[in-house]
């Protein structure tokens, strides 16, 4: 049984919003490694092969050849066209996984949504990106420094993900997006949910998944969807448990009598099922340190993940839902402070779960609709945009090895004024999913998604 | 499992759909006849006063969050215990139709009095012209701030609003281009709160009047050639016909029942009571998209009508956000999800605690707490068709009256309509 770490003693340094801290942090000790070998899922169409970094105004250091060779720079297949042969796919695959195969893993898919603005999270250290960007945009100095590169940096509320990049286990997907995406948010959470470019599947990418690997006594908390219930967790067969606050999810807490609990339990399968779910989170709940105010909503709900994942073995998928990332007015406080809650809930949910001893068998990735406009919008803000950028977090990552960042966000690169996209969704739910699925299950990632994608190259699936 | 096959079944579906319920006898003491209860569901002299009354909801920019939560979560409640004691239900039921359908919150909004205000707006107009609705909501101050109107200008127009307005207030996905959001946005720049008044107006120099082409129609350039543009343009009747037959008529409305409602209403020239009458008198003559699951709010209001309990608005709030659904509060710009979304478990756990709220705070000579077995008990609770097994034998595992209330209250005899 694990107990909860301590939070971290305050930082006062640490950057709240902008203007607080010009501090930047350097990773110095891991050198500068070379992203032009960068390998893109879509050709680019202003240049008809693969998208390169973009230029960097500030790089003085010739870029050094990696530890590894980066992957081709591009993909023989046509730009969005599924590839037959998923470059992952190993010498021998069980032809239907079971719920066995899955090796213990849970994935956590932290949703950002409103459509988290990539070029402020991930910021190309660019000309481009300042002329873009008069009032909005980022000064370099105040960027966290990526191992590996010098193109980008990232959003100074990102701090507390250093140590996590600097061992290599944060690899960030960059241009992402659908191939015909939409600035709407709810076409766009569609086809996010879906896993298709269509967003019609009446199914989720995680409810498919779950589908695919369901045995007959799955274990109630096996899908969790914690902040609410979610499209994406949307499957046939198997259930999942939607938990919008835990505080109140209990049946007894406000002195209700068991027979009270048992006989609302008895009058149907979806009430018996939240009683059970109710007394499994109870045990879970006394793990948590006490709230405080100043606690956001990713650094609240990935403890919760992060006790689930202690105390429930079988747990496989848990959908963390936040919002407020439609930054249309005002962003530069409100980014600040939704980023800065990113970063600290996952350096805590990665030490908890080291703690507990379930980092090899966890995985985090984030989504969101869509990247927001490259140029900011006079109120402050940003419109609905194309690609966006999303982070995969774990020990399973070898991103020192593959470079940090895979894709490109290129703003002299526009398409209608947004960020290109580059790469397919599906690539990160495929990368995903192969990993949960143990690294035997690259037919069943295929199946799940309808086809095989390239597979982003910070995870080797066979690797724990 | 419940359906409209029986009198009763319809004359308590349209208490839902129209209203907030029936109280305890209403049932079985008043009319017999579907077309009495419509009418008068749909007729009865409006409310001497609305949940708000005279109070001054305003809270000045800048004030501490504090007491601004406090003061919109009163205003909250207050709407809340209106619904579930009016005589004229309709006209509320209708606003919380229309703030679902016309979303605005109030995190940012941040003035109580502005959601206040945008309220009285669906309880005046949401049975008048759409028009002059969507005219209104347009330039409505919780809406500018909601959608950032309030931000947009000639020179920097945001689309936020505009790409909104086409999608999911009036046209629906498909019908529009983004040139049309971006004419939207110019054309609707301007509008702004004017500081101290609270009361939204136009400022010629933040606008951009340049007459653009949108929807098709050339020479749009303000709020009013926008709204004439949507009006003008062919999805709009079927589109705003659908929103409002899934709550009427059900979530399975044959097209055929949207297709008849939205022609009267384009021949009223977008009269939105005309609009309802159709849609009820379509249910009257056997139209049936099938049964809902009444929402948290509209639930809860309904729990309260026939318990006539008041229990403390500060217990009940915590659990009304777990089941996923506060007034003011909506989850986005979309609105509440509806349909299957109810049963989840977060849900299904919020609302078995209000019910223990409810049941706790019911009076004692309440029929529901006075009724001898599980058969009267199903009539207290205006449930005709009884209980079904599943549901008696919960009822019969528990001790008190009030636990065997809190056990009716989310059934799905109840709950289902």
């Amino acid at each position: 049984m694990s107990t909860w770490p301590p939070p971290a003693a305050p930082d006062p340094d640490r950057p709240g919003s902008r203007g607080i801290s010009r501090r930047a942090l350097v990773l110095g000790s891991l050198g500068a490694a070379t992203v032009s070998g960068i390998a893109v899922i879509y050709a680019s169409r202003s240049s008809g092969g693969a998208t390169s970094a973009p230029p960097s105004s500030i790089v003085t250091t010739p870029a050094t050849t990696p530890a590894t060779p980066p992957p081709p720079p591009t993909t023989t297949s046509p730009p969005m066209t599924p590839t037959t042969t998923p470059a992952t796919t190993p010498a021998t695959t069980t032809p239907t996984a079971t719920a066995a195969s899955t090796d213990g893993r849970v994935l956590v898919v932290l949703q950002l949504a409103g459509g988290n603005d990539a070029l402020n999270t991930l910021v190309p250290l660019t000309g481009a990106y300042h002329d873009a960007r008069p009032v909005i945009g980022l000064d370099d100095s105040t960027l966290v420094a990526l191992p590996g590169t010098t193109a980008y940096g990232l959003h100074p509320s990102l701090g507390p993900l250093g140590p996590i990049l600097a061992a290599g286990n944060l690899g960030i997907a960059a241009g992402i997006g659908f191939e015909h995406p939409n600035r709407s948010h709810f076409a766009s959470l569609d086809m996010w949910w879906a896993g298709n470019p269509d967003g019609t599947t009446g199914s989720g990418w995680l409810g498919r998944w779950l589908d695919a690997t369901a045995g007959p006594d799955d274990a109630l908390l096996r899908a969790a969807g914690l902040g609410g219930n979610v499209p994406a967790l949307r499957a046939d067969v198997s259930s999942s448990v939607a938990i919008a606050e835990i505080e109140q999810f209990s049946l007894t807490s406000a002195g209700e009598s068991d027979a009270l609990a048992a006989a609302w339990a008895s009058l149907t399968p979806a009430h018996a099922a939240a009683r059970a779910a109710t007394q499994q989170i109870a045990d879970l709940a006394a793990l948590l340190p006490p709230t405080a105010d100043t606690d956001g909503d990713v650094t609240r709900r990935l403890r919760i993940a992060a006790a689930l994942i202690a105390t429930e073995p079988d747990a496989r998928v848990i959908h963390v839902a936040v919002s407020g990332f439609d930054t249309h007015a005002n962003q530069l406080d409100t980014h600040a402070a939704l980023l800065a809650d990113v970063a600290r809930g996952i350096a805590e949910f990665q030490t908890a779960i080291t703690a507990s001893g379930n980092a090899t068998r966890t995985m985090l990735v984030t989504t969101s609709e869509f990247g927001r406009r490259i140029e900011d919008n006079g109120s402050a803000g940003t419109d609905h945009g194309k690609a966006g950028v999303q982070l995969v977090v774990g020990a399973g990552v070898r991103a020192l090895d593959s470079g940090v960042v895979f894709g490109t966000l290129d703003p002299a690169d526009p398409i209608d004024g947004d960020l290109r996209p580059v790469i397919d969704p599906r690539s990160l739910y495929a990368t995903a999913l192969d990993w949960l699925g143990g690294g035997l299950a690259a037919e069943l990632t295929d199946q799940v998604l309808g086809g095989g994608f390239e597979r982003l190259p910070f995870v080797i699936p066979t690797r724990g | 499992m419940v359906d409209a096959s029986t009198t009763e079944q319809l004359i308590v579906r349209l208490h839902r759909r129209l209203g907030f319920g029936l109280r305890s006898g209403e049932l079985t003491g008043a009319s017999a006849e579907p077309a009495e209860h419509a009418a008068a569901l749909l007729d009865a002299p409006a409310d001497d006063s609305d949940a708000w009354g005279d109070e001054d909801y305003t809270v000045e920019p800048g004030a501490d969050i504090g007491g601004r939560r406090r003061l919109g979560l009163l205003a909250i409640g207050r709407w809340i215990d209106h619904m579930a004691a009016t005589d004229a239900p309709c006209a509320d039921r209708l606003a919380w139709t229309w703030h679902g359908h016309f979303v605005s919150a109030f995190p940012e909004a941040k003035n109580p009095q502005f959601m206040v205000d945008q309220m009285r707006l669906f309880r005046s107009l949401g049975r008048g012209s759409f028009t002059a609705l969507l005219r209104a909501v347009t330039v409505d101050p919780a809406m500018l701030l909601y959608l950032d109107g309030n931000d947009s200008t000639g020179t920097a127009p945001n689309e936020n609003y505009s790409r909104e307005v086409l999608e999911l207030f009036t046209l629906g996905g498909g019908q529009y281009t983004e040139d049309d959001i971006a004419a939207g946005a110019s054309a609707l720049s301007g509008w702004r709160i004017a500081r101290g008044s609270g009361t939204a107006s136009f400022v010629a120099r933040r606008h951009d009047d340049t007459p653009r082409t949108y929807l098709g129609t050339t020479g749009v350039h303000d709020v009013d050639t926008v709204v004439a543009a949507i009006a003008a343009h062919g999805a709009m009747p079927v589109f705003i016909a659908r929103m409002l037959a899934r709550e009427i008529v059900g979530p399975a409305v044959a097209d055929d029942v949207v297709e008849r409602c939205a022609s009267a209403f384009v021949e009223s020239d977008f009269d939105l009571d005309v609009l309802l009458r159709e849609l009820v008198d379509e249910v009257l003559a056997g139209a049936d998209g099938g049964s809902i699951v009444t929402a948290p709010v509209p639930w809860y209001a309904a729990a309260l009508r026939i318990t006539g309990a008041a229990p403390a608005w500060r217990e009940v709030l915590p659990h009304l956000q777990a089941a996923g659904q506060v007034p003011w509060l909506p989850p986005n710009v979309s609105g509440w999800p509806s349909g299957g979304a109810w049963t989840n478990a977060s849900t299904l756990v919020g609302c078995c605690n209000i019910a223990a709220l409810v049941a706790a705070a019911t009076p004692d000579d309440a029929a529901v707490l006075s009724a001898v077995d599980a058969r009267e008990l199903a009539i207290a609770m205006c449930v005709p068709g009884g209980w079904s097994a599943t549901t008696e034998a919960a009822l019969a595992t528990v001790t008190t009256r009030r636990e065997r209330l809190a056990v009716a209250l989310v059934a799905p005899e109840f709950t289902t309509s």
